[in-house]
Order: structure tokens, then C-alpha cells, then sequence
């Protein structure tokens, strides 16, 4: 299957009725298009939040993102949750695309060799989709890459 | 003595060859391999009907890899994790039917057992198999699940908190034959328990958000660059990109749901040596990879710094041993030994204090006494039997590839008898005999590791002016057998 870089190539064809559809868009405007891949109205803004099930936090925002700029960035030092904000393009074919990093550094204690990574995406218009990204011990830090599409 | 001096020309030489076994090392590119296979691993690619979750076909996975691929010589890699060689096993080396000479600050997380052969400063022909572990792991260990998120959430309770850092052991005598008071073999030869009452060396402690949080701004660099990186993959080679992507799923799909280790390996590596085949003639896609990796360089240098801070702070522990000297099993080699009657328990507090020299070399110094559990008969100092001072140093040497990181340890302990060390008089071929007075001890040990498999083995060589029980020089050497089940839980 060759394919385009971007949110709609990495979907299989939609085999839904088209009111299935249109019901979907109508209440999911961040729609989630597989992998890290998603859809977002044009000027939608978008909330990233992500939090982490142990410390330390160590999750890097690509800055700014391609194509916008972050903005509300909230995260305080020994906290285990950040959350900020980008805008979408206003015109057609926009895209938003950001690089993520994350690490962690498993306690000698800790039986549980991994921390796991929540993130939440959420627009202003409505939808909402989540990620889990699993760093293994000695395994970071690692890289994912979000894309937004109109 | 003649064994003694081949002993000690078999670990100079051991020593002398690890240097050579560092060469063999695994490469940069296997590094980068090791680390995308291990986030494979914990998420795998997954190629439904309706949706495809892959990460691995994306570029941003491959920057790293094709720079060293791509770099004539450099070893790229930076280590970020220090290996501890602060973990106790065996028996603590407070107990005097230990083979260590120092009890150390951390025990195994969960469980830890050792073999063990003699004692340093007694000479004595038991056989012990130690059981060490922590208490609050132990009982997480036994599913309960409530315990274990509180635990993970336990930095905010503060008796979580407490019994994490509380630890006990328990060893017996396996050994056979004749016995100092009617031994029995597999009968309770001690048992003791340890808490830390300083230790920060977890990089969840407090104290470290303000150098965690720091070092984001060094990870933001590395998503700067790999985005940057990216970027120029993707639009500036769009053709390539796109089939380069569509080789590296049909790779991926191939795999199959029960696909071995090295079937996952293999795929990763043929998706990266296509990667690197594909894009490494281009120089603006190698320009921007010498980005990533250099800004992983440093993110790995800064995250170093704090994790060496963290290994590096001082661990302050007390600890009580308490140890059945009935099952003491006396010499018997050229003389009869025999005691006067019963003999008395014995209670050993100890002050561990253990922190760095140079380097990743880690010192430990204690200071015990030992009391008998009841007064001997005519004892002039009263329960008091012994005090005792030992310090050690921990040297971690070079990597054997096969094996591990071998720790040299070199030791030394002094131990001031006041009373006989039994609590009874020892009789020496029925002559009573006193064994008052001071031990100087050395100790050198090599423990090599069993990589991933949580066992070591410790061969050792201790010399001494003389033991407890024997008033002779006595250099002996020894092989023992130590497992850290902590390995075999953290696979699972």
C-alpha cells in the first residue's frame, strides 16, 4: 500500500454508510485517524495533556510545533502532569505536526520497570482522543510524532 | 600458604584479562538497536483490518541510527545508568558466621539468596544459605494489589514509606556432621533485620524534581531536532519516504504474533539498514541525524549528572543480627574443639554507613558491637563479646560481554574479642584455652555476574592474624553462589 505522509493515508478505506459519517464529524471534531494521526477543524485549538504514572516526569514538547506555536504551557517541577495548547491553521489543508520525547529512570526499588505515558488530545470544538506511550527501563527517551490535519 | 599464592595469581590474572573483554563491547548502531527493540517490545506494531498502530515505520525512530551508521568511529552512546554494587545478598558481615566482611546499605528488593561456605572471622565449617528480602516487596509480591499502588503511590504515605526502607534475612546451616552443641542440619542459624534511616537514591525522592525538571530542557532539544529531522525525511524525500514506509510495514506485518526475540530484531534491523540504505546518500538528511544525536549526546550527559548524584548520596542503615550459636558447626580439623557447655545467642547491632570514593568506587564502613542473649559464666565485661570496626571498598571493573560488570571488593575488618567468643571457655583437645583479644583481618573478592539472570559468584580471598575460635594465621580461599530473584520478577 503506498501511501502519503499525513492523517488520511494511514486509515484503511472508511466503509461507513455516509450518515454514519456525518454523525461521527458532527460530534467528534478531533477525530482520531490511527497511529498518531488526527483531524481538527481549521483555527480548532487543541489541548495536549499528558501525565505520567510515576515520577520522574520526563516528557519534552517539540517547541514550537510545525506549523503553530504553543501556548497556556502549564507544568510545575515534581509534578507528574503538563498540559498546552496549539491552534489550528484557519485555511484549508492545514497541518500541525509535533515531535514528543519521553524518558524515565526506574527506582532500583520499583518492580515495575516502565513508566507509562497518558496522553489526552482535545479540541475546542469537541472530541477528544487518547495515547499511551510505554518507556521501558534503559529504553529512552522515546520519540513520537503527532500530526494534526484539517 | 601455596594455595594461598595461587589463588592470588588466578584473580590478579582474571583481573588483569577483563581489560581485553571491554574491546568487544556492543556497538552504537546495536545500541540504538537494543533501544528500539525494547520500545518494540512494549508496544508492537499492530496491523488491524481498519486502522494501522505502527510507530516503526516512522522516520523519527531512525535518526540516531543512521548517524552512527552513517559515522566512520565514535561511540556515541552515552551510559546514563550507573551499575549498583551496593546490593547485600548473602549473610550480613556483621553476623560473625558471615563470608562478607562488611554488612552493605541495600539489600535486593525482593528476595535474595545466597550460598555461603565458613566465615570470615570464625573458623567454622558451616554450610548457610541466607534468604534476604524486603518486607514491604515481599508482601506486594503476594498480589496484594491495593498494597502495590499504594506503594507506586507511596511517596505520600508515610508508613509505605517506612517499611519500604525495612528489610530482614533469615539463614540456615546446612551442613553435615558433628556439631559445637547438637547441631542439626537445616536448623536456624540467625536471622536479622535492616532499615535505612538515610537513603535517597531513588530518583522519585523530592529532593531531585528540581534536577529532573531541568534537564526537559534538554530533552526539548532532542524534539526540536528529531522533529527538525523529520521534517526534511518527509517533505524534502516524499518518493522515498513513502516507500521506504511501505517496506517497513510489509517487514513489520510479516512478523508473526508469537514472533521469537530475534525475529523482532531481525525486522527492526532490516527496517533500519533499509532506512539507512534508502536515505543515508542524502546530505541534508545526515546533517540533521548528526543533530539528533548530538543533542541525545547531551540530554544523555545532563541525565547522567543526576543519576550519578542520586547513586551517589550516602545511605546511613542500622541493623540487628541475631545469630544461634548453637548451630555453629567447630572446627575439627587438627585438634578437637569442644566448649564447656551450653552456648548463648548472640545479638549484633550495627551502623552501616556506605557512600562514594572516586568515581563509581563505593565505600562502606560499620561499626557493630555483638552481645551474648544471656551473661557467660565468669564474664568480666558483662554481655559485651566483641567490638567490631570494617570498611570496604567496591571497585566496579570493565564489562566481560558474556558475563557482566565483575565488582572487585577489597576489605579489611577489626574486631576486638573481650569476651571468648563462644561465652563458654573452648577446650583444645580438653585444655582450656582463652581466645580473648584482636583479629585484623583483609579481604579481597572478585563476584562475577551471570548477565540477566540476577545470579553472582564471589571467589574471594581473606587472610587474617588469626580466627576466633583458632589462634594461627589463617588465609583461606572461597567460591559462593549469590541469586537476586529481583532480575527474574522484573522480566515478568
Amino acid at each position: 500500500m503506498q501511501r502519503q505522509f499525513g492523517a488520511h493515508t494511514r486509515c484503511r478505506p472508511d466503509s461507513r454508510p455516509a450518515f454514519v459519517k456525518s454523525i461521527v464529524q458532527s460530534e467528534d471534531k478531533v477525530r482520531d485517524l490511527g497511529t498518531n494521526d488526527f483531524q481538527a477543524d481549521p483555527g480548532e485549538t487543541i489541548t495536549v495533556k499528558v501525565s505520567v504514572d510515576k515520577k520522574p516526569f520526563l516528557c519534552a514538547f517539540q517547541n514550537p510545533p510545525d506549523g503553530s506555536v504553543w501556548k497556556n504551557i502549564l507544568h510545575t517541577p515534581g509534578s507528574v502532569t503538563a498540559s498546552r495548547q496549539f491552534t489550528m491553521p484557519g485555511g484549508a489543508n492545514g497541518e500541525v505536526d509535533f515531535n514528543m520525547q519521553f524518558d524515565t529512570q526506574i527506582a532500583a526499588g520499583d518492580d515495575d520497570k516502565k513508566a507509562t505515558y497518558t496522553l489526552e488530545f482535545s479540541g475546542s470544538a469537541g472530541g477528544n482522543a487518547t495515547r499511551m506511550v510505554i518507556v521501558p527501563e534503559n529504553a529512552g527517551p522515546v520519540s513520537r510524532e503527532y500530526t494534526f490535519t484539517n | 600458604m601455596h594455595k594461598a599464592k595461587i589463588i592470588v595469581i588466578t584473580l590478579l590474572g582474571l583481573i588483569a584479562g577483563l581489560g581485553h573483554a571491554q574491546d568487544t563491547a556492543t556497538s552504537p548502531q546495536d545500541k540504538v538497536l537494543n533501544k528500539l527493540f525494547l520500545q518494540y517490545k512494549a508496544q508492537p506494531c499492530a496491523f488491524s483490518d481498519t486502522v494501522l498502530t505502527c510507530e516503526f515505520d516512522r522516520p523519527d525512530h531512525y535518526g540516531d541510527y543512521i548517524a552512527v551508521a552513517k559515522a566512520t568511529k565514535q561511540s556515541l552512546m552515552v551510559k546514563t545508568e550507573l551499575d549498583r554494587t551496593d546490593k547485600q545478598v548473602g549473610q550480613t558481615g556483621a553476623a560473625g558466621n558471615s563470608s562478607s566482611t562488611v554488612s552493605t546499605g541495600s539489600v535486593p528488593w525482593l528476595i535474595g539468596v545466597a550460598l555461603e561456605h565458613g566465615a570470615v572471622t570464625q573458623s567454622v565449617e558451616n554450610n548457610l544459605i541466607t534468604f534476604r528480602g524486603n518486607i514491604a516487596n515481599v508482601i506486594k509480591a503476594a498480589k496484594l494489589k491495593d498494597y502495590i499502588q499504594s506503594y507506586r503511590a507511596g511517596e505520600d504515605n508515610m508508613f509505605v514509606r517506612n517499611i519500604s526502607k525495612a528489610s530482614f534475612s533469615i539463614s540456615y546451616n546446612t551442613a553435615q556432621g558433628a556439631s559445637a552443641d547438637n547441631l542439626q542440619t537445616g536448623s536456624l542459624a540467625g536471622y536479622s533485620f535492616h532499615f535505612d534511616v538515610y537513603n535517597h537514591r531513588d530518583p522519585r525522592d523530592s529532593r531531585y524534581d528540581k534536577a529532573w525538571d531541568n534537564l526537559l530542557t534538554d530533552l526539548t532539544k532532542v524534539a526540536n531536532a528529531t522533529g527538525r529531522f523529520s521534517v526534511i525525511v518527509r517533505r524534502n524525500h516524499a518518493t522515498e519516504t513513502s516507500a521506504w514506509q511501505t517496506r517497513a510495514d510489509n517487514t513489520l506485518k510479516a512478523l508473526a504474533a508469537d514472533a521469537t526475540d530475534q525475529q523482532i530484531r531481525d525486522a527492526l534491523q532490516s527496517v533500519a539498514n533499509d532506512f539507512v540504505d534508502t536515505f543515508g546518500k542524502f546530505d541534508d538528511v545526515n546533517q540533521t541525524a548528526l543533530q539528533v544525536v548530538a543533542t541525545l549526546e547531551d540530554y544523555g550527559k545532563q541525565k547522567g549528572q543526576v543519576v550519578y548524584r542520586i547513586m551517589h548520596s550516602p545511605i546511613v542503615s542500622v541493623e540487628y543480627v541475631g545469630t544461634k550459636q548453637s548451630s555453629t558447626q567447630l572446627p575439627q580439623s587438627s585438634s578437637t574443639l569442644t566448649v564447656a557447655g551450653s552456648l548463648p545467642d548472640l545479638s549484633t547491632i550495627n551502623v552501616i554507613l556506605e557512600t562514594y570514593l572516586l568515581k563509581d568506587s563505593q565505600f562502606t564502613l560499620n561499626a557493630s558491637t555483638t552481645l551474648f542473649n544471656s551473661t557467660p559464666a565468669g564474664s568480666k565485661t558483662g554481655n559485651v563479646r566483641d567490638y567490631r570496626f570494617a570498611g570496604q571498598a567496591d571497585i566496579p571493573l570493565p564489562e566481560i560481554p558474556p558475563l557482566g560488570k565483575p565488582t572487585l571488593s577489597l576489605s579489611g575488618l577489626f574486631l576486638s574479642l573481650l569476651e571468648e567468643p563462644l561465652g563458654q571457655q573452648v577446650l583444645v583437645n580438653g585444655v582450656a584455652q582463652s581466645r580473648t583479644g584482636n583479629i585484623g583481618l583483609f579481604q579481597a573478592k572478585v563476584s562475577f555476574p551471570v548477565k540477566n539472570a540476577g545470579i553472582a559468584i564471589p571467589i574471594s580471598i581473606t587472610a587474617s592474624n588469626r580466627t576466633e575460635l583458632i589462634k594461627e594465621n589463617d588465609v583461606r580461599g572461597s567460591v559462593g553462589v549469590t541469586f537476586n530473584l529481583d532480575h527474574i520478577f522484573a522480566k515478568q
